[in-house]
This record gives structure tokens, C-alpha cells and sequence, in this order.
């Protein structure tokens, strides 16, 4: 709260004593008018604005921060009881694609940059993971972080001649991106430096092969990762990259360098699609130039769009109900179906994926998460006796 | 008190049509001016080019005795330099407060902040244009009365030394409008320079002490509002050249 003396108060009375040889004099009904704004500003100094940035007190006592904690515990102990290796694969490719998904919305949903070849981020970050552990025997946190580094120079270089694209064109654009990466590393021709099409085999294993330490982990990972994105999102920084989505024009003219901003936006998306790409590598063992490929990058703005856009935690939200529903589906083609049903159909589980995938997006306007926040937020205002 | 901005022979085309033709003005520090002409005449494109949202074909704009004919516009805004919108334009989709904290974290902005947290400073900005009740809510669901002061508000956010105003009195009611016009004596009273673009209004030629009339790209008059009424090249400029 601001001491009086601290705000710049309209110091009115003062007005009628200007030089007013060309200027009509104030009279009664302005007087009302003034009256009403000096009022205003006193108003405020009796007003207490919180802050719009929230401390972690704050957030966990929130609607969204208590769901969020109580859903991640959940997730947590979920391995816990069904002991099968299978429920951690799907659950630390969740958390990946999770990671993957949360950075395109950091660039795309919150800062209005859309892209639609984030897999070159992705596979950036898990190439040079890769390529530092088996060729140079770093230790795995050392090479994710490093390769994540790496991600973002070569993030710049994808950006900065972007910067001067918008719209539609920056997302082709990126998307060409991509593409030359693609083809760039799948040369054999290249073999010597970009490792060709059969990619980097043999990297040791995050935990070798023992699912369940690779999925504490992973989840931990997963955590600060998000942890810092929800951080910067909701920070004044978050504002910046909000307004220059809204309308970047009108932020240039109030004096931020939207360039500069833009960069940022690019480098924090870019770093952690790059942790991403490193936990994927690591946890498959090796990699291809079809990590690359444009339904890589496709898959993170499906699961935002499943989530919600432009709200961080709705990325991690849609990657957990993408990769689970598509492999539950899975499961239920190959262990109800005959065989010959499959041989024939053998895309089966792709189809009714794509069929629910359409559902979802067309039937939620700002993703899965918005009716059932609404239901749910009045059960938890009662949960908290208010 | 000397002279806070130069226009020396400023020039721009758009194809074959010149939009600002030769102008050249000087505003002094703290002085209130206003900008007039009919629709088409050229002054929003003015107000574009100094602020940096165009880039003369020909001529300088100094201000503060640097010349800033070629910088960007966030460049120019932490020199001194802020404009508003003639068709608002706030962010939509986030609230009062946020609109203005935008503007409080450029350069220039944060400069001010002394002691306050940026959104107290924020607070107090919008509480001087009289929307701090709207603080929390976007700009999305206000009126256009409101709209326009926010547009003030976020002008205010980046600390200007030199407000270019463009036509904030259009589309407001009469006490709307006045609003606005105690608004802008207030702030020219604590040191800000205006420049306000605007058409022949009573209000407008009450308030400001002298007047740049503008038409078809040429600066036709220059001079305290009750002379510049009565120049011929004026009347015709809004009337066309009738019988009498």
C-alpha cells in the first residue's frame, strides 16, 4: 500500500490558475467531472492491488495449483501400485512429450509465434545428447543440459532469420526448418558429420533399462522443467510475451523491443524442447532423422490444443491424454481384435485415435481442461469451505 | 525550455500519392499543440513518421538535439517519443493493469519506477486516467470511452517526454470528451509536451494555445486558433472553395 504522497495525485487546484487567455475557464459541470477523477485516485490509495504474479503460497492454495499438485501425486504413485514396465514406457514418454508440448506453447500459444517445426528443436537437443555420451562419454544430466544448450544456438540461427516472418509464413517457414534438418541428417552422403539415416545406435540407457528409477527421474525433470515455463509465464516476462501475441504493434509502441523478446521466447521454447529430444533419446536408446519428421512437430499442437492453449499446463495435461489414449487404444485393438482383422486393418489404433483426436478438438473450445476446471472449481470452493 | 522536436523538410510518398509534403515545425518543451486538417490530410502518417512507424523519403526529425530520423520505434519511445492510436489499440485479451505494466517494463518506463513495484506504478497510472476499478478486467468488455483513456494510460506507462496524441477526442461524447481535454491540460501542466491530431473542434481549439493545419500534405497555417480559423487556404481546406 502507497503512502499518499508517494502517487502522483492530479493536483487540480491548481488548473484554474494556468494562463487562460485562449482556454475557456473550468466551469461547474467540469468541476463535477474533475471531482469524480480526483476521488478515483484517492480511492486508490485505500485500494490494495495484489500482485499479479504469484508467490508458490498463492498458487497451491489456487483452483489450477491444487489440482495440479494433487493430480501430479497421483501420477506419481500410480507406478507404484501397477508394477509393469509398459505403464512406466507410456508414462515417461508422457512426461517427455509433456516437456515437448509445455515449450511449443511457451513459443506458440503464450508469445504467439506459431511453429509447426518444433521437431527440429526436439531433434537438435536429442542428437547432441546423444552424439556427447557415446562419442565423448559425458555423463547423461551433463549432456542433457549441454545438448539443450547447443539446441538453443542452433534455435537462433533457425530464429532469427525468422523473426522477420508472421503469421502463416512463420509457421511454413519453420516448418521448412524442419525438413532441411530431416533431410540433412538422413544423408548418407553426410554420413561423417550428420550421422545419416541410420541415426546414432547404442547409446546407453538413462538407467539401463530399469524403467522405474528412469521414471522418478524423468518425472523430477519434468517438474522443474514445467515448474520454470508456469515461472516465466506468469511473470512479467510472461506479460511481455502475451502482449506481443495481442498485438505487436501496439507492444513495439510502448516501448519494448519486440525482436528482443521474440529471441527470448525462441531460446527458453528451444532449450527445453532440447531437454525433451535428450530424455527421448535416452530413453529409446538411440536416434533417427525421422525424429525430424513433421508429425514430430505436429504432435505437441495436437496435445496443446487437447490441453489448452496458451496455458503451459494444459500442454502436459494433452500429452498425458495423447500418448495414454493412443496406447490404451492400442492395447485394446491387438488384444480384442482377431488377427486377420489386424493384418488387414493394421492401422486400426491410428484411425480411432484421429476419430477421437477430431472429437476433442471440435467439442472443446479451449481444450479438455476448461468444462471440467468450471464443474470442478465450485466442488473445490467447497472442498475449502469457502 | 528550448526546443524539444525538429521537423526539417519531412517527406513521404506512398506510390504517387506524397501523404506529408515538406513539412517543416518546431515544438518547443512543455508546449501544447494542436494538429489539424481534414480526413486524408496527412497527420496520422505525420505522427507516423515521427514515431518511427515510417521512414521519410526525405527531410530529419531531431528531438532533443539528436537526430532520430532513423531509429525504430521502441527506439524512439525510450528517447522521449510515444504515440497513441487513432483506432485504439489495447491488448485485448489481458487486463488494464497488464496493458499498462507492458509499458512499464520498456526502458524508458522502468526508469520511473524509483521505490513503487511495477504494479503499483501501473496502479497509479490507471488511477490518473480514472480506470483503476477496471484494473482487473480486459479491455475486451470496456466501452470505448474507456478504451481511449486506457490508450492515454498506456502512453503515460512508457514515460514520455513528447505525447503525440492521435485524434483521442473522436467517437467520445461531450463529457467524454471533456474528460479527456482536463486530462490532457493536467498532464501538459506537469511537464509533458502534446501534440494532439485532431479536427476543428471547439474543444480542441479551447484547449490549445497554438495550432499546425494541415492539408493534403502541406502545413498550411501555423498560429494561435482564433487567427488560424479566419485563413482562407483553412476554410477552404474543410468547406472546398465556395461562392463565397
Amino acid at each position: 500500500m502507497l503512502d499518499k504522497d508517494e502517487i502522483r495525485e492530479i493536483n487540480l487546484d491548481s488548473v484554474e490558475e494556468l494562463d487562460i487567455k485562449t482556454r475557456r475557464p473550468i466551469g461547474e459541470p467540469f468541476k463535477k467531472i474533475i471531482q469524480r477523477m480526483k476521488n478515483d485516485t484517492k480511492r486508490f490509495v485505500n485500494y490494495k492491488i495484489p500482485s499479479s504474479s504469484s508467490n508458490l503460497k498463492s498458487w497451491v492454495k489456487s483452483f489450477r495449483g491444487g489440482i495440479g499438485l494433487i493430480t501430479l501425486i497421483l501420477i506419481s504413485l500410480i507406478p507404484l501400485i501397477i508394477n509393469r514396465n509398459l505403464y512406466y514406457h507410456i508414462f515417461i514418454t508422457a512426461m517427455i512429450y509433456g516437456i515437448f508440448a509445455a515449450s511449443w506453447d511457451l513459443l506458440s500459444g503464450v508469445t504467439g509465434q506459431v511453429s509447426f517445426g518444433h521437431a527440429a528443436f526436439f531433434g537438435i537437443g536429442g542428437y547432441t545428447c546423444g552424439a556427447f555420451i557415446k562419442y565423448l562419454g559425458m555423463d547423461w544430466p551433463v549432456a542433457i543440459v549441454f545438448g539443450s544448450f547447443i539446441g538453443v544456438i542452433i534455435g537462433l540461427i533457425i530464429a532469427i532469420p525468422s523473426l522477420r516472418l508472421k503469421g502463416p509464413y512463420l509457421a511454413l517457414g519453420s516448418l521448412a526448418f524442419s525438413l532441411l534438418l530431416w533431410q540433412l541428417f538422413g544423408m548418407d552422403s553426410l554420413k561423417d558429420i550428420f550421422f545419416g539415416s541410420t541415426g546414432i545406435r547404442n547409446i546407453p540407457h538413462l538407467t539401463n533399462y530399469d524403467f522405474q528409477e528412469e521414471f522418478f527421474i524423468v518425472l523430477i525433470i519434468m517438474i522443474i522443467c514445467v515448474v520454470i515455463m508456469l515461472a516465466v509465464f506468469n511473470s512479467k516476462l510472461g506479460t511481455i510475451f502475451q502482449a506481443i501475441r495481442e498485438d505487436e504493434i501496439s507492444t513495439e509502441a510502448s516501448g519494448i523491443n519486440t525482436t528482443k523478446y521474440k529471441l527470448y521466447a525462441f531460446m527458453i521454447s528451444a532449450f527445453f524442447a532440447g531437454i525433451a529430444g535428450s530424455l527421448y533419446t535416452l530413453h529409446l536408446g538411440n536416434i533417427k532423422p525421422d525424429i525430424f519428421s513433421s508429425i514430430k512437430s505436429f504432435y505437441p499442437i495436437i496435445m496443446v490444443m487437447i490441453g489448452g492453449i496458451a496455458t503451459i499446463s494444459g500442454a502436459v495435461f494433452g500429452a498425458y491424454f495423447f500418448i495414454v489414449v493412443s496406447e490404451i487404444i492400442v492395447e485394446i485393438c491387438t488384444g480384442l481384435l482377431p488377427t486377420e482383422f489386424l493384418v488387414i486393418f493394421a492401422d486400426i489404433a491410428t484411425f480411432i485415435f484421429a476419430i477421437i483426436l477430431i472429437i476433442v478438438i471440435r467439442f472443446t473450445e479451449r481444450g479438455l481442461m476448461e468444462p471440467a476446471i468450471k464443474r470442478s472449481k465450485s466442488l473445490w470452493d467447497i472442498l475449502l469451505g469457502k | 525550455m528550448g526546443v524539444i522536436l525538429q521537423i526539417n523538410n519531412l517527406t513521404k510518398r506512398f506510390g504517387g500519392l506524397t501523404a506529408v509534403n515538406d513539412v517543416s515545425f518546431e515544438v518547443k518543451r512543455g508546449s501544447l499543440i494542436g494538429l489539424i486538417g481534414p480526413n486524408g490530410a496527412g497527420k496520422t502518417t505525420l505522427f507516423n513518421l515521427i514515431s518511427g512507424f515510417d521512414k521519410p523519403n526525405r527531410g530529419s526529425i531531431w528531438f532533443d538535439g539528436v537526430d532520430v530520423t532513423k531509429s525504430k520505434p521502441y527506439k524512439r519511445v525510450k528517447q522521449g517519443i510515444t504515440r497513441t492510436f487513432q483506432v485504439v489499440r489495447p491488448l485485448k485479451l489481458l487486463t488494464c493493469l497488464d496493458n499498462v505494466i507492458v509499458g512499464c517494463m520498456s526502458p524508458k518506463g522502468k526508469i520511473q519506477r524509483g521505490d513503487l513495484g511495477v504494479d503499483q506504478l501501473a496502479s497509479s497510472i490507471l488511477a490518473s486516467v480514472g480506470l483503476i476499478d477496471k484494473a482487473r478486467i480486459p479491455p475486451i468488455v470496456l466501452p470505448f470511452g474507456d478504451l481511449k483513456k486506457l490508450e492515454i494510460a498506456r502512453a503515460l506507462a512508457s514515460n514520455p517526454e513528447l505525447l503525440l496524441l492521435d485524434e483521442p477526442f473522436s467517437g467520445l461524447s461531450h463529457e467524454e470528451q471533456m474528460i479527456i481535454v482536463e486530462l490532457i491540460r493536467q498532464l501538459n501542466y506537469e511537464g509533458y509536451t502534446i501534440v494532439i491530431a485532431g479536427h476543428v473542434l471547439r474543444e480542441l481549439m479551447a484547449l490549445v494555445p497554438r495550432v499546425l493545419v494541415m492539408n493534403r500534405g502541406k502545413l498550411i497555417a501555423d498560429g494561435p486558433p482564433e487567427e488560424v480559423v479566419n485563413i482562407k487556404t483553412v476554410i477552404e481546406a474543410y468547406l472546398g472553395r465556395g461562392k463565397n
